[in-house]
């Protein structure tokens, strides 16, 4: 069993609030299911950028303004806000590209896979066997030695441009000049009030950071620990929590057909979250936890956020990302393009000398 | 010297041997396929049946390791060739499958997909816009063109709707005609397109498919009834086919995509496209009972009463 | 941070860059067409333009729509053909072909069409849409997928079963979803 200490409440609290704000979130205004998918919330922001024309899916998201301010609040009240950074940079940028990839095939990052879950669709329990089967295979390539490379202290400020990035969006959310795209029909037409996605997403934020809660990790650490790792407690929290509030709400509704956002091709599911779970180990995060780690002054994460970014417009333009109909060809391409960068981005990066930190 | 050497010799027989060998064998193969016969009712003529409907039969052979011959039939001459055994299969349309299926007890394999009723089709009654011509009523005294008598939606059908609105053709109608020759469906609504005709009794799928090339234009005609939609042209095997091929024979046609290929004639053809068609569909034998009830009432084979 | 002149000067620059960009964007420069937001509202754009399409298409089938209304379907479905011809591959001569067809009795035909439209065209099952047609696709959804299921419980076909796939999209699409 784990310490319980203020740590482990935390991440409980970090969990719970997460499930309860997820669901509440699609009660406000969000789409069914997705009151919180960093996959699709980046998709969303690409294409109110610009960087795709779905006019269905065109709108900035302010969850994810209120995720990297609220780490940076966070961070910064207790001294944790450090620029950090420089390993491996451009292989981050494409791990962002394809966790995006991968969501997209399964329509939802790990958030809103639990999310589906918890609002009885059953469709996401392969993605959830896929997610566990990906930080399965990250595990085991850490252990054989893969590594990215040590994050280095970076100077003052380097920090800073990722959530300078996003200031500049909530100025764009705020103002809306012309260039910036709002759809009026389709999901990304569903929005929460905007101050409330905002508020939401800063607690969010704060919290997440505090507690270092992200899903893939609580995943990591119950294969690792077992019921000794605090952070599957969180997950937990937010499974109960989440399912509770679903009911309430009355959106819960168990079974496999005629679920929001959802499809049956089981396969590419599995495989889609598959490539986001062992990413996210290599990587040191799930989508959600890079927000955060880029909030904090980490311009590694940064770099992968900026990639998430880029894959937000390349799923939509390219029709990579599926749909109810199921996971077209170029989808599946992707998927498989995924597994074949995170393979090789693992031989690269595999240690293979005896002493630590030296490279083949 | 070389040509003299018996190795070079002995080399040249042994070659000579198993060519033999391997062209004998592969005629020892083509000729142990069993050879079957499918029937293909005629729409407007033989080499139009048999253009359209080769391809598919070679796929089949390809597919079941038989060689399907392409029989064309008359329509008239359909039920009597089919009872003295000239062909195993046949593709006719949904009234002559029932006819057969009463006196011959013949399988149901397949129906075909054509058009936008999909494995289905309706008759219709049409007359010229502007005619005034607009319900069944309008039609006392009326000149009407029909299809053939065989045809379940461009004759049966019709002629039950009017039954069932009270009118009997055969007293009520001024004179009807069938047109003779071939392409009959397409002549009837010409037939009052141009006027020699009040009304025409039209399948749902011609006036489709004349619409679709801009022969007609919807406007031109008013479509004053139109019957329930009935099964479309069909694929069925003689009471003796064994089971397993008949099923066989099904999972075939069921399977084939717009994009199946077959070699023919050292072409790649689409199968379905040079039949015209869009598929097949398995329906059941009560899926033709709507059939059925029309040929009862407009006392037409196979209960016709004397 | 601050050491010397050359800082100095750098921060300098800092300021004046920010003083001439709160200059540009505030018109000090001159009012041009990207400065001119009250004129070109996106978000009014964007409605006005979904309006205008939708009032379009729901004028251009208006004689399709009227003989549907009059029980004329067959009428209706030749004129849907010409439609093809004029709009080819438009969702909403699928849509409204597949409501002739379900009314007609050719469930998977009609369920085809439907499914198809959608798939194209979101705006079916976006109540924010003047297009929208949650109710009619929600009542086939209804009805339908009992019915293939019965179906299928007496003999599975690949007809009934692409007809239960498309009903169970169509169920997916109206649940809602990131599309």
């Amino acid at each position: 069993m784990p310490v319980f200490d203020r740590h482990f409440w935390l991440i409980v609290v970090s969990g719970a609030t997460l499930g309860l704000l997820g669901v509440l979130l699609a009660v406000w205004g969000n789409p069914d299911n997705s009151g919180i998918c960093v996959s699709c919330f980046v998709e969303n922001s690409a294409g109110a950028l610009g960087l795709h024309d779905n006019p269905r899916m065109q709108y900035i998201r302010p969850e994810l303004i209120g995720f990297v301010f609220g780490a940076i609040l966070s961070s910064r009240l207790l001294g944790e806000f450090r620029s950090r950074g420089g390993s491996a940079v451009m292989p981050r940028f494409f791990s962002g590209l394809f966790l995006i990839v991968g969501c997209a095939v399964f329509i939802g990052c790990p958030i809103k896979l639990f999310l589906r879950l918890t609002a009885g669709d059953l469709t996401a329990l392969v993605g959830l066997a896929g997610l566990i089967i990906g930080v399965w295979f990250g595990i085991r390539s850490l252990a054989a030695g893969v590594h990215l490379g040590r994050s280095e202290k970076q100077r003052d400020g380097s920090g800073l441009w990722v959530p300078a990035l996003f200031l500049l969006l909530l100025v764009l959310v705020l103002v809306k000049p012309a260039f910036v795209r709002f759809s009026v029909t389709g999901s990304a037409a569903l929005h929460a009030p905007a101050l409330i996605s905002l508020a939401a997403g800063l607690f969010l934020g704060f919290l997440a950071q505090r507690s270092r809660f992200c899903v893939t990790a609580s995943i990591r650490d119950f294969l690792l620990m077992g019921r000794r790792a605090p952070l599957i407690w969180g997950l937990f929290a937010f499974f109960i929590v989440a399912t509770a509030t679903s009911v309430a709400s009355g959106g819960f509704n168990f079974g496999y057909y005629g679920q929001p956002g959802s499809h049956h091709d089981v396969f590419w599911s599995l495989l889609g979250m598959a490539l986001v779970g062992w990413l996210s180990v290599i990587i040191g995060g799930c989508p959600f936890r890079q927000l955060i780690k880029a909030g904090e002054g980490d311009s590694d994460a940064g770099m992968v956020v900026l990639g998430m970014l880029v894959g937000g417009g390349v799923v939509q333009s390219w029709e990579i990302a599926a749909t109810a109909a199921g996971v077209n060809s170029f989808g599946k391409v992707a998927v498989l393009v995924g597994i074949a960068f995170v393979i090789i981005l693992t031989l690269f990066y595999r240690e293979r000398g005896t002493v630590p930190g030296s490279a083949t | 010297m070389l040509f003299n050497t018996s190795v070079f010799r002995t080399f040249i027989c042994l070659l000579i041997a198993v060519s033999l060998l391997v062209v004998l064998s592969g005629c020892d193969s083509v000729q142990n396929r069993p050879v079957m016969r499918i029937g293909y009712m005629n729409c407007n003529s033989e080499a139009e049946t048999v253009a359209r409907f080769t391809p598919l039969t070679a796929y089949l052979s390809e597919k079941l390791n038989i060689d399907f011959e392409v029989i064309p039939v008359d329509t008239q001459d359909f039920e009597e060739r089919f009872t003295a055994g000239e062909f195993e299969f046949g593709h006719s349309n949904s009234l002559l499958y029932i006819m057969l299926k009463e006196h011959q007890q013949m399988q149901l394999i397949a129906t075909e997909k054509r058009g936008q009723y999909g494995a289905r089709t309706a008759g219709t009654i049409i007359s010229r816009k502007g005619s005034g011509i607009t319900r069944i009523e309008h039609l006392k005294g009326k000149r009407m063109l029909f299809g053939p008598q065989l045809a379940p939606s461009g004759y049966l059908a019709q002629y039950d709707l009017m039954l069932q609105a009270g009118f009997d053709p055969e007293m009520d109608l001024d004179y009807y005609a069938i047109p003779h020759g071939s392409f009959k469906h397409e002549k009837v609504v010409y037939g009052v397109y141009f006027g020699k005709f009040d009304v025409a009794a039209a399948p749902a799928l011609d006036l489709e498919l004349m619409t679709r090339e801009g022969r007609i234009f919807a406007d031109d005609f008013n479509i004053i009834a139109q019957s329930e939609v009935i099964p479309y042209c069909t694929f069925g095997a003689a009471r003796n086919v064994p089971a397993d091929l008949v099923r066989a024979f099904r999972k075939v046609l069921l399977e084939i995509t717009p994009e199946t290929t077959v070699q023919f004639n050292g072409e790649t053809i689409k199968v379905l496209d040079s039949a015209w068609i869009s598929g097949f569909e398995q329906l059941s034998d009560s899926d033709y009972d709507p059939i059925r009830r029309m040929a009862r009432n407009a006392n037409m084979p196979p209960y016709q009463e004397f | 941070m601050i050491r010397d002149l050359f800082d100095k000067f750098l921060l300098l620059g800092l300021v004046a860059v920010a003083v001439a960009i709160a200059l540009v964007l505030g018109g000090f420069f001159g009012q041009d067409d990207a400065l001119i937001t009250q004129k070109r509202n996106p978000a009014v754009e964007r409605a006005m333009q979904e309006k205008a399409r939708s009032a379009f298409l729901l004028e251009t089938y208006q004689p399709v729509e009227h003989l549907m209304l009059s029980d004329r379907h067959a009428e209706a479905l030749l004129k849907l053909q010409e439609f093809d011809k004029t709009f080819p591959g438009e969702p909403h001569t699928m849509i409204l072909r597949g409501s002739i067809l379900v009314t007609q009795g050719v469930l998977s035909e009609g369920l085809a069409q439907y499914a198809a439209a959608v798939k194209i065209n979101g705006d079916y099952v976006d109540e924010k849409s003047s297009l929208h047609r949650r109710d009619e696709i929600n009542q086939l959804v209804e009805s339908a997928v009992p019915a293939i299921r019965k179906s299928l419980q007496v003999a599975s076909t690949p007809t009934l079963e692409k007809s239960l796939r498309d009903a169970y999209y169509l169920q997916s699409r109206l649940a809602g979803g990131c599309e």
